[in-house]
């Protein structure tokens, strides 16, 4: 069960050495025994698991081709629309909210045969970095059960570490498939911006957001990344992408970048001495290793909180008590509004729609968003200018490893400080993939891999040769 | 630290309903935050363009032709209506 890849459920299928219901009852036994300590899923529907698993058995039977991905059990953040299930976003204003469609990245995941398990625990909408600020539960880490998993995709990145599923679908808008991976140690990638369809993802900031694979390994992630990206009719900001980059030879024909801005001051040296580790290594496998500057970085965190908060007051406009969801029936329809959000939207998110709605105001827009929006210029040109010189660029994923459950819920600006090696690539619309590097003291350290946009095909490669 | 009528003021505009508890945290919580932007006035912005879209963005036009949705889909829609009458979503008074 622990050591079950895609391939090798893919392949025990089509040599009849298990089924799929065997795979899944497996797989739901594990989540009964571990989840109720640490809490990664918000639902789970053990039912409409086994049907799906029926009909890959009979697919078998029939001597059918299998899809990718057929008896993959899967766990999909409760941000990303799954028909059969609630879907939450970790809100109370959408506590009993059903799917009435599936998300693209869904769509594709069912079709290539992968099981849906159930939806996992976040950061209420998206917003946070420990899955704490989720209305409903807290995640624990299962490498340590006192510390968080990060955030927001929390939930799947639990419930990859602790064996209650071989892939994960989660959702990054400034870190949150990356931190958490690096956090549980697993694989996370944020993949470029519009290569995978948001079509079916509550949005959280519209110029930012992805939806990302997370897997125990290189090789699961990739496999899930090439069944779920592709150009959406549904999504018009989606697209397949550029040229896709030479295929790489070996390391011997890489140049790797590392910018002296994220080696500084703030970063704790058990991280440091595993990131500098990983960056011999691929060193002594023949990558030629440069210094390199991004001279905005220290920039990226404020603008990016300037901008992602303007974007989310905007997304988060919809959740008025109307439609859907919690309704407060209030005086007059003003009333309906305030007091229908003052009760369902927790205080997190609260805050980030009072920034958000205070940096686009009369008065404050220029000298808020539009300036941010300028430095976020700056840091694309920075990037830019760097892969110029070198193919991919190695930075730690976090400045620390998992910090312990309540350490950081009462500073937002402490919180928000944990983002600050993730949002950079963000802003720049770039693909990352955070690949377990180590262990600090048993806390899992992550390396992110940052690349050229549309090359995850030369990230993968990269991190296959370290992992 | 900001004032307590723009803070209202904002919680007005985002259709929030805080108590005056929430409101002093929100408050403090904004001051500090909002200081913390300012180190973007460090950075020389003269001249250049703000960011427009991580892709080429461009307007995607479509038959001006009303799609059907499927009737289960309709119903998940019009089921999760807070108040329904029929077919109707019922609001308060707009006007």
């Amino acid at each position: 069960m622990k050591n079950l890849t895609i391939r090798a459920i893919r392949a025990g299928l089509a040599k009849k050495e298990f089924s799929a219901l065997e795979i899944t009852q497996g797989f739901f036994s594990v989540i009964k025994e571990k989840d109720k300590e640490i809490n990664a899923f918000l639902e789970i529907n053990e039912d409409l698991a086994k049907q799906q698993a029926i009909l890959i058995d009979e697919q078998i039977k029939r001597g059918e081709k299998l899809g990718l991905l057929a008896g993959a059990p899967c766990a999909v953040k409760d941000a990303i629309l799954t028909f059969g299930f609630k879907c939450t976003a970790g809100s109370r204003i959408l506590e009993n909210y059903q799917a009435p469609y599936d998300a693209t990245a869904v769509k594709k995941l069912r079709s290539q045969g992968a099981i849906i398990l159930g939806k996992t625990n976040l950061d209420e909408f998206a917003m946070g970095s420990s899955t704490e600020h989720s209305a409903f539960k807290i995640t624990r880490n299962p490498q340590d059960l006192s510390r968080v998993p990060g955030g927001t995709s929390g939930g799947s990145t639990a419930a990859l570490s602790a064996g209650e599923c071989v892939v994960a679908l989660g959702s990054d808008t400034g870190g949150s498939i990356r931190q958490p991976a690096s956090f549980c140690g697993v694989v996370g990638l944020k993949p470029t911006y519009g290569s995978v369809s948001r079509y079916g993802l509550i949005s959280h900031a519209s110029s930012l957001d992805v939806i990302g694979p997370l897997a125990k390994n290189v090789d699961d992630c990739q496999i899930v990344f090439e069944a779920i990206k592709g150009k959406d009719e549904n999504d018009a900001t989606s697209t397949d992408g550029g040229k896709i980059a030479p295929v790489m030879g070996a390391l011997k024909d890489v140049i790797i970048g590392i910018p002296k801005e994220y080696f500084g001051e703030g970063l704790e040296k058990g991280t440091k001495d595993i990131i500098e580790s990983a960056i011999k290594k691929a060193e002594k496998l023949g990558a030629k290793i440069e210094e390199i500057t991004l001279p905005h970085s220290r920039y990226a965190l404020p603008c990016y909180y300037i901008i992602s908060t303007c974007e989310a007051s905007a997304n988060l406009a919809r959740f008025d008590g109307i439609k859907y969801g919690l309704s407060r029936e209030g005086g007059d329809l003003l009333d309906v509004y305030c007091q229908s959000r003052g009760e369902g939207i927790g205080k997190e998110a609260q805050r980030r729609i009072m920034l958000g709605t205070f940096a686009l105001s009369s008065g404050y827009y220029d000298a808020y968003y539009l300036k941010a929006q300028k430095v976020r210029t700056l840091i694309k040109r920075d990037f830019d200018k760097a892969f110029e010189k070198v193919d991919f660029i190695f930075t730690p994923v976090s400045p620390f490893p998992a910090f312990k459950i309540g350490e950081k819920i009462d500073d937002p600006l402490k919180m928000y400080l944990s983002d600050i090696m993730t949002v950079p690539v963000s802003l720049a619309g770039l693909p990352a993939l955070s690949l377990p590097a180590g262990l600090d003291n048993g806390l899992p350290v992550g390396l992110q891999i940052i690349a050229k946009p549309f090359n995850e095909v030369g990230i993968f490669q990269v991190a296959k040769v370290l992992e | 630290m900001l004032d307590k009528n723009l803070v209202k003021h904002i919680a007005k505009l985002g259709r929030l309903a805080l108590s005056s508890e929430s409101e002093e945290r929100m408050r403090k919580d904004l001051s500090s935050i909002l200081d913390y932007f300012t180190m973007l006035n460090e950075v020389d912005t003269e001249g250049i363009e703000p960011f427009r879209s991580p892709v080429v963005l461009k307007n995607i036009f479509r038959e001006d032709k009303a799609c059907d949705s499927p009737k289960q889909t309709k119903e998940m829609i019009k089921g999760q209506f807070p108040f329904r009458d029929c077919d109707y979503l019922k609001v308060k008074e707009i006007l």
